[in-house]
């Protein structure tokens, strides 16, 4: 009697233990069809090991230098920091400086749009529009509860989600923001400087001029 | 290990951890992903995962498990995202095909490795991450129970329907001796 196919492939993967392995070896040398059977199984790990694959050593040497930081310690996320909720209570965890990064970002367009549309008018449309982009601030729902403690894992997460889901961003409790000065431009092309393709932006010289936040989170 | 309290990673078991895993986890996330880059982005990360939250594992085997199972979830997830669509083959391989006529073993050619590369992908899931820990982890059935979770019974039984699928796809002639 021959033996079930799946012990075949068991026996061809050598799982199946003594004294049956023999006893399946021994059937093999006499059935032909158990035989192609076993034969079709190897010959099909031959072809998947068969398969070009990439050059293994290459992305070996590439990831090597990408993770040595890592490995002695250099790179460091903080984990305490602000968090994210999804939907359900689930929340996203972002170290601190990200979160105030998040928050900065906003803050800074606004505040560039008061310094380019100084009116009254155009500060209430402004704010109208920060709270919209805010608003429309779709993320999409978060399929298990993890922690991200760095913007790459929040990243990574996110695009592996399928579908869209919900973020909140709070800042932690006790977080306080503060005028920090007024705004300038740290640099700005001089008339005799080769032209980068950059497009140049004129702005009065009366008003108030954007500033680029030096000490970045 | 890898990690004592608050202090920094120790670094020399992290390169152990490097040096008896990487090959291994590059080339099972290669051949879900079907690309280097991506295989190294998602190697990558979950190296950087466990770093970043400090992973407490008992052991170096502990870690490696630990590994492969992320990267495999990680390479699925990107197959995923790439739009892979399932097609059924009638028939893939040929047996005029075949110029293993006369000789012993069956060979694969180019056109027939894209199609069994194909087929791979092809597979749910479930049966495809039992093939590809199986033959390019090189994982025994317990092992594999261990990074996907379940019973080493399951294993035999998803490797078998795994093998099975692919082959009603490759035909008849598929490891025919003449």
């Amino acid at each position: 009697m021959c033996p079930d196919r799946q012990l075949i492939s068991s026996y061809v993967d050598g799982e199946v233990p003594s004294p049956w392995k023999e006893r399946i070896a021994e059937h093999l040398a006499s059935c032909p069809d158990c035989a192609k059977a076993a034969r079709r199984y190897t010959a099909l790990a031959g072809g998947l090991a068969a398969i070009p694959g990439s050059d293994e050593a290459a992305s070996l040497t590439r990831l090597r230098a990408r993770l040595e930081p890592r490995f002695s310690g250099i790179e460091r996320r903080p984990r305490e920091g602000g968090f994210a909720r999804g939907p359900q209570g689930r929340y996203i965890v972002l170290p601190l400086p990200i979160a105030a990064g998040i928050a900065f970002f906003f803050l800074a367009g606004f505040g560039a749009m008061l310094a380019f549309s100084p009116s009254a008018m155009a500060s209430r449309a402004a704010m109208r529009s920060m709270a919209a982009s805010a608003a429309e601030l779709q993320a999409r729902p978060v399929s298990s509860l993890e922690a991200a403690t760095s913007m790459e894992d929040l990243l990574s997460m996110l695009d592996s989600q399928s579908s869209p889901i919900t973020l909140t961003i709070q800042l932690p409790a006790g977080t306080t923001l503060r005028d920090s000065g007024e705004p300038r431009i740290i640099r700005a092309p001089a008339r005799d400087e080769p032209k980068t393709g950059l497009v140049p932006v004129s702005v009065p010289a009366a008003a108030p001029t954007a500033k680029a936040q030096e000490d970045s989170p | 290990m890898f990690f004592q309290s608050d202090g920094p990673p120790n670094e020399a078991e992290l390169r152990k951890l490097y040096e008896a895993t990487a090959p291994m986890l590059i080339r099972v996330a290669a051949r879900i992903v079907g690309g280097s880059e991506a295989a190294e982005d998602v190697v990558h990360d979950a190296f950087v995962r466990l770093v970043e939250r400090r992973m407490p594992f008992p052991s170096l085997d502990d870690a490696k498990y630990w590994l492969i199972r992320v990267v495999k979830n990680g390479s699925l997830n990107v197959a995923k995202r790439k739009g892979r669509e399932v097609r059924a083959y009638e028939r893939w391989w040929r047996g005029e095909k075949d110029s293993s006529a006369g000789s012993d073993e069956p060979v694969i050619k180019a056109e027939s490795a894209d199609e069994l590369r194909r087929g791979l992908d092809s597979l749910p899931e479930g049966l495809k991450a039992v093939l590809v820990l199986k033959e390019y982890a090189g994982l025994n059935y317990k092992e594999i129970g261990r990074v996907l979770g379940i019973s080493e019974g399951n294993v035999k039984v998803r490797a078998f329907r795994a093998r099975e699928a692919l082959l009603a796809k490759l035909g008849e002639g598929f490891g025919h001796v003449s």
